[in-house]
């Protein structure tokens, strides 16, 4: 272990903390299957896992790994279709692979509790949340009628509701994302649990709700003394919450170990590719190392090792036999041929070692090109005074106002803000989708927006593209992939005979890196990272000079993202092109972009390079955005100190904002007394 | 809320204004002929009936008909025993009372204010046609409600009772039944109740006024009979959606039975989109079951309209229409108002404060 | 479980030991260790290659790796095998297709042919005998005859007004939903036609314009599109702003083509399923017609049912072979439609 930073958290006392105990739950080459429709599908495929006392264990997985149909064993809730097939679950004594129905009352809730992914759906529509919570609490508490209530007050305060009592009688329609997220962690919590199962908790919402989430998980853990199962897919939530982690692939239990140890040391190959392909570790300029391919179909019998076929490391044992579990540490075990004394001496990639220095940047190639440091910079996109508005009369709602900037030639230029900032808005009307209220947007000079001519029309269409966020929603899914990806091109006959169409689809498909035979397969053969290629190649085949990226890796599983962003860089570098880059993942925009703007509450808050934006946030809701961005290191963040964003602290009703240039390309939103402070800040 | 319940009967009002008017105008289009009965149209000369015509503005342009239509949709009437002696139209009375004219009455007359639709001048010759409605009506809401109360009980239970064990014997046996309730034509359902009823039970095969509970009993079975698979139908599909969602995993994940999550959770809301209708389904029972009522006979609201229109009772045909529609647009004005009341979700006031 | 166990024993069998590496015990409590070392590896069946060779590098290809997520799942393929699975419509479906065939041959081997028929007062109600093979009618005309016929008539009628709303409402739908300043139109159109029973404009028309069957199956359509058109009309504003038609306007793709590449496909289990549902749906509509007498058709298997209203209690030949030809036909209908729809509904399929 190699890491140089300040060790804040004791993780070797957790270690032995945790050998010293009996395991409160341990699940052992737990085996689940779904039927579908006559298929059989192995889900879990041998996991094995032990839980003890007091302790946070994250799992970590890409959709499919399995890890949200394991721990679904643990409360007995899995589908109707799927079923134990193998293994046991050990709990106080009992099998819970054995339960039946009935039994599941005992422990559920009462025992094990879990909150769900989605706060949106989760809580009953037409029910008070109060009367929600209240049935935990007289069902586990057996608490009844006046004190029943109180109990629910108390736990509203405590999962940060204010107004508790006015709150009480709400229905969930009137609650945000995010306190709902709240509301359904009180639900959990009021039924006292032993152990809470967290299930991706905080992926439906925003980076700073996410980051109050996680501290209230960690508070109520503290007060309650829960043990906690937090599943994600987001590793620098993982370096937050755990203390220790299991990563899943495949449907297994591949490498187990703690926190610490997993990050810094792990063993694993699938591990190292993970973390190697964070863009937080990436130098900025450089190929991130992805991991190509996709998880595999558990349709498929699965020979070997799972993950053999995407490892760069992969041993010709893998493709024969499963390997078997070794013991790195006592508390490291490690499920890789690699680990045996036959096999050839790997080092861990160097990437991973950067994960120690994660303080400071990443790094940046310094022999890059930044357009707009180029005296001669050449503006492509401009954007002037911007509003959108959609709806009208007492419904009116102005969705981005008095936007300002400029993109040039060849830069990425990113725009990072929450959901509902107006980012995407901002996004669709360069590209014409969405009307603009007020304002103009240029291109090369020219006015695009508004009515403009045919021939007009037709240029912004050639040189502006757009790669949409959602890779299931993007494609038509009733089109063959050569409709879809030359639909551009019919639309101008750009070819001069079908053999041509033909050859120009097959490029565009093999430029993204893939096959060129997909083009007469249909969309939902592919999986996400694919699929969201096929819709680069779409854009790609107009030969347009600026792509608007709208979270185009937001939606992808963590190995597939380093894949995409690579090849946005790529084509950047082949074909000279200018991205808009949109985003809510500070960290990604950081390893992509030349320059960042912030946009809150469809204004834009903030402008600077990418590396000034980090080192000299000016605006408060800037540094209350950094502050929450998840970091992969768990000492750095484990002691994160979240600034918290109140709009309110701005007054604004005598001095007015502008938007002011504070330094050269360093913009900020504020007024005459705000823009002070920044600047004096800025000369310390 | 009270905005919204005034805009929304003044568009109710409006809906009913627009088909009564589109209907009384293409009634204009029938030759003239309708207007009298039968035995007069043997007896009157032609210019007999063009008298007659004039007389009572039935030669005016049909737009002027219309506007008298509306005037003298409220009248008031000066009567003698039980005939109209004079009648005036709403406009008419309050011209005159604000130019302080009086209203002479000879002996043994009487006044008093009345709905006027028009006479029947076939179905039920003279009588004022809302009379002749309001007559009817009773006996098709006793039906109605009767077998509207006992569908709703039965359907909505054996819905529940599918969903919960869904694909088990029960609910087998229940799609069964809505399937063929609902696929096979009601007048082939309603023959084999009526076969079975009679050759079995003895129960009349035709209402009779003799015995008016044994006479009904057959077709509130009848109506019920198709309500019920519909209540059942639906009641299954909603509570299967509702299990599916993800705030049941939630109850569940609490530790609530799933006895408890059915009856705490599940049920009522799968029950909101079914009451939306409910409304309009009593409202609806007043107008009676066309297929049913002239099925058995009974002399409801149901074949009126069949038996006014090949008898062009033109008057009566209109004032059923009107009738309908304006159940029509309270039915589902109700539901909407309902709908409200129930569903926290749905909001006639916009509430400022979601966050 | 009979599997495990003889997994477990080659275990046993072979005697590998748990392979354990560098293991600093130093920092634990070796007490409560009993079950540690977990997920005991087997070398089972071992292929022929050396062991040294195993633990070398194998080859990386990443066209591998971009194939291994590849799933052949296919919608329409998926449909029908979830399709041919519900076995009830199937069986009903073969039936129906005899019957159907049988509508145009049964004529050919009877005596008697419709158009000959003559009032016979001597054979009034004849129960069902070799004469006559389905009795005779209150006028002494040959039923067998004159139930196919009408049965041809009926499905003639119902496939055309099926066919009629689904065209007409899939139109009006596309139209509905995908030009915003006529969805208000739409909307009033339909609440004016909806708030009100279908059966008392079919009364009205019945008055004005005649009671022909040709007449009262365009009223049918006329009324009859709503359902459909709605239907359709949330779709497309389900499917409207999609991603993909998001990315259809960026390509500068036309209307037409958007609506008939984009939208109409995704509309095609609907429209199938509307127009199956239509089909049992305007038959039983038809008996109500007649039976209230706003149809003059001298046979059509709503005429048939109504006219054995009188006599069936004595008669019962009268009511049971139209019923039970109806309701073959609108039981089957009504079965395919519900088989499409389960089988058309993603969920179902996977």
């Amino acid at each position: 272990m190699s890491q140089t930073n300040v060790q804040t958290v004791d993780f070797d006392a957790r270690a032995r903390q945790v050998l010293s105990q009996v395991p409160l739950l341990s699940a052992r080459d737990l085996e689940v299957t779904f039927s579908l429709r006559g298929q059989k599908l192995t889900a879990i495929r041998g996991a094995s896992l032990d839980l003890y006392e007091g302790e946070t264990l994250a799992i970590v997985g890409e959709s499919g790994s399995g890890k949200s149909v394991f721990t679904k064993c643990f409360v007995g809730m899995l589908d109707k279709n799927g079923s134990i097939t193998g293994g046991s679950i050990t709990y106080q004594g009992e099998d819970l692979a054995q339960y039946t129905e009935k039994d599941w009352l005992k422990i559920r809730g009462r025992k094990i509790a879990m909150v769900t992914q989605d706060p949106m759906t989760s809580l009953n529509p037409l029910k008070p949340i109060g009367k929600q919570i209240l049935e935990s609490v007289e069902l586990h508490q057996g608490l009844k009628g006046k004190a029943a209530k109180q109990e629910v007050i108390r736990i509203l305060n405590a999962v940060g509701i204010p107004e508790p009592e006015r709150r009480y009688k709400q229905y969930p329609h009137e609650f945000s994302g995010g306190m709902r997220q709240r509301v359904v962690i009180a639900i959990a919590v009021a039924c006292r649990p032993q152990i809470l199962i967290c299930d991706e908790p905080t992926t439906a919402l925003d980076v700073t709700i996410q980051a109050q989430i996680l501290d209230l998980i960690r508070r109520l853990q503290r007060e309650q003394n829960m043990t906690i199962i937090y599943i994600t897919h987001d590793l620098g939530v993982v370096a937050n919450v755990a203390d220790r982690v299991a990563v899943m692939y495949g449907g297994q239990v591949i490498e187990i170990g703690m926190a610490n140890e997993v990050f810094f040391d792990p063993k694993h190959p699938y591990t190292w590719a993970l973390l190697s392909a964070l863009p937080q570790l990436g130098v900025k300029g450089e190929k991130l190392p992805a991991i190509d391919g996709t998880p595999p179909n558990l349709f498929n019998k699965i020979k070997g090792d799972a993950f053999a076929p995407r490892n760069r490391y992969a041993l010709n044992i893998d493709y024969i036999e499963e390997p078997p579990m070794y013991e790195v540490t006592a508390t490291h075990n490690v499920k890789a041929w690699l680990r045996d004394p036959r096999a050839p001496k790997v080092e861990q990639p160097k990437a991973i070692e950067r994960l120690s220095e994660l303080v400071k940047p990443a790094g940046t190639d310094p022999n890059a090109y930044h357009p707009h440091l180029d005296p001669n910079r050449e503006t492509l996109v401009q954007v002037k005074d911007l509003q959108v508005t959609f709806g009208s009369g007492r419904k009116k709602f102005v969705a981005v106002n008095d936007v300002n900037f400029e993109i040039y030639k060849g830069e990425t230029f990113a725009l990072v803000g929450e959901s509902g900032s107006g980012k995407t808005t901002i996004g669709r009307a360069i590209v014409r989708i969405n009307p603009i209220t007020k304002g103009e947007i240029l291109f090369k000079g020219e006015r695009i927006s508004g009515k403009i001519s045919k021939e007009m029309d037709t240029k912004v269409i050639r040189s502006l593209q757009m790669i949409f966020q959602d890779p299931m929603a993007s494609l038509n899914e009733r089109a063959k992939v050569d409709y879809i990806v030359s639909e551009g091109l019919i639309n101008y006959h750009l070819y001069k005979n079908e053999h041509e169409r033909q050859d120009k689809v097959q490029n565009a498909l093999q430029e993204v890196g893939l096959l060129p035979e997909f083009s007469s397969r249909f969309p939902h053969e592919f999986s996400g990272g694919q699929r969201q290629r096929i819709g680069i190649a779409r854009s790609l085949i107009m030969q347009p000079e600026f792509i608007v990226a709208d979270e185009p890796i937001s939606a992808l599983d963590v190995s597939i993202r380093a894949q995409v962003l690579n090849l946005l860089n790529e084509l950047k570098k082949q074909r000279g092109l200018t991205y808009l880059f949109i985003a809510h993942d500070l960290s990604v925009v950081r390893f992509i972009s030349d320059r960042i703007a912030v946009i809150h509450k469809g204004q834009i808050v903030e402008l600077a390079e990418a590396e000034e934006l980090f080192a000299h946030p000016l605006h408060p809701y800037t540094k209350a955005l950094l502050s929450a961005v998840p970091n992969p290191n768990p000492y750095v963040e484990r002691v994160k100190q979240l600034i918290v964003y109140d709009p309110s602290m701005h007054d604004y009703s005598v001095d007015k904002p502008v938007w002011r240039e504070i330094k050269p390309d360093h913009f900020v939103y504020g007024n005459q007394k705000e823009l002070d402070g920044y600047a004096a800040e800025l000369a310390l | 809320m009270l905005k919204y319940c005034v805009k929304r009967l003044l568009q109710s009002l409006i809906t009913v204004l627009l088909i009564v008017s589109i209907v009384f105008l293409l009634m204009r289009l029938l030759p003239t002929d309708y207007y009298f009965r039968e035995d007069e149209l043997m007896k009157f000369t032609d210019e007999q009936k063009n008298e007659r015509l004039e007389a009572e503005g039935l030669l005016d342009p049909p737009l002027v008909q219309l506007a008298n239509f509306y005037r003298n949709m409220i009248q008031f009437q000066v009567t003698k025993g039980k005939s109209v002696v004079k009648a005036y139209a709403l406009d008419q009375y309050i011209g005159m009372k604000l130019r302080g004219e009086e209203i002479e009455l000879a002996k043994g007359q009487k006044t008093q204010w009345a709905f006027n639709l028009g006479m029947s001048r076939r179905v039920a010759a003279g009588q004022p046609v809302q009379k002749v409605i309001a007559e009817k009506m009773s006996v098709s809401m006793q039906i109605g409600l009767t077998s509207l109360a006992i569908s709703l009980v039965i359907g909505v239970t054996l819905g529940v009772l599918q969903a919960r064990k869904k694909d088990g014997i029960l609910d087998r046996v229940g799609i069964g039944y809505t399937v063929f309730v609902n696929a096979v034509p009601h007048l082939v359902s309603y023959s084999l109740l009526l076969i079975l009823g009679n050759k079995v039970l003895g129960l009349p095969a035709v209402y009779k006024a003799r015995e008016p509970v044994n006479s009904l009993i057959l077709p509130v079975t009848c109506l019920a009979l198709g309500n019920t698979a519909g209540y059942m139908l639906w009641m299954r599909r909603y509570m299967v959606d509702e299990l599916n969602k993800d705030y049941i995993r939630l109850a569940k994940l609490k530790g609530l039975s799933s006895t408890s999550v059915m009856f705490r959770h599940v049920l009522r809301n799968a029950f909101v989109p079914l009451a939306q209708y409910l409304p309009y389904s009593i409202v609806f029972t007043v107008g009676g079951s066309l297929l049913v009522e002239s099925f058995f006979s009974i002399p409801g609201m149901g074949p009126m309209l069949s038996t006014a229109i090949p008898r062009y009772d033109l008057n009566l045909v209109q004032a059923i229409v009107m009738f309908y529609a304006i159940l029509g647009v309270i039915g589902v004005f109700l539901g909407d108002l309902l709908m409200c009341l129930i569903d926290p979700r749905i909001s006639l006031i916009r509430k400022g404060d979601a966050r | 479980m009979a599997k495990k166990q003889q997994r477990r024993k080659t275990v046993q069998e072979l005697e590998q030991p748990v392979v354990k590496l560098d293991v600093d015990y130093s920092a634990v409590d070796k007490e409560p260790k009993k079950e540690r070392p977990y997920g005991r590896a087997y070398l089972g069946a071992r292929s022929a290659m050396p062991e040294e060779q195993l633990f070398e590098f194998a080859e990386y290809r990443p066209q591998d790796a971009e194939k291994i997520g590849y799933s052949n799942y296919s919608y329409w393929k998926s449909v029908w095998q979830n399709f041919v699975k519900n076995k009830p419509a199937i069986v009903m479906s073969i039936v129906f297709i005899l019957l159907f065939i049988f509508t145009f041959v049964a004529e050919s081997i009877s005596p008697y042919s419709v158009a000959t028929l003559e009032q016979d007062n001597k054979s009034i109600f004849l129960l069902p005998s070799s004469e006559h093979w389905f009795g005779t009618t209150q006028a002494g005309k040959d039923y067998w005859v004159i139930t196919w016929y009408a049965t041809r008539v009926s499905l003639a009628l119902a496939a055309l007004v099926a066919v009629g709303q689904i065209v007409a409402g899939t139109i009006i739908g596309l139209v509905w939903g995908y030009v915003r300043k006529l969805d208000r139109f739409f909307t009033e159109l339909y609440n004016l036609i909806d708030n009100i029973p279908t059966i008392i404009y079919m009364t009205l028309i019945a008055l004005m314009v005649g009671q022909s069957i040709g007449i009262m199956a365009v009223t049918m359509i006329a009324f009859g599109w709503l359902g459909t058109a709605r239907n359709v009309r949330n779709l497309v504003f389900m499917y409207r702003d999609r991603e993909y038609n998001l990315a259809s306007r960026c390509l500068g793709t036309r209307l037409w083509r958007v609506l008939f590449r984009n939208i109409f496909p995704y509309l095609i289990s609907v429209i199938i399923l509307r127009l199956t549902l239509a089909i049992p749906g305007t038959i039983a509509y038809e008996t109500t017609l007649s039976y209230l007498g706003l149809i003059s058709e001298e046979y059509s298997l709503g005429i048939l049912l109504k006219n054995a209203r009188d006599s069936f209690l004595r008669f019962p030949h009268m009511l049971v072979f139209p019923a039970v030809i109806v309701s073959i036909i609108t039981v089957t209908f009504y079965l395919v439609g519900n088989a499409f729809s389960d089988a058309c509904d993603p969920r179902n399929h996977l």
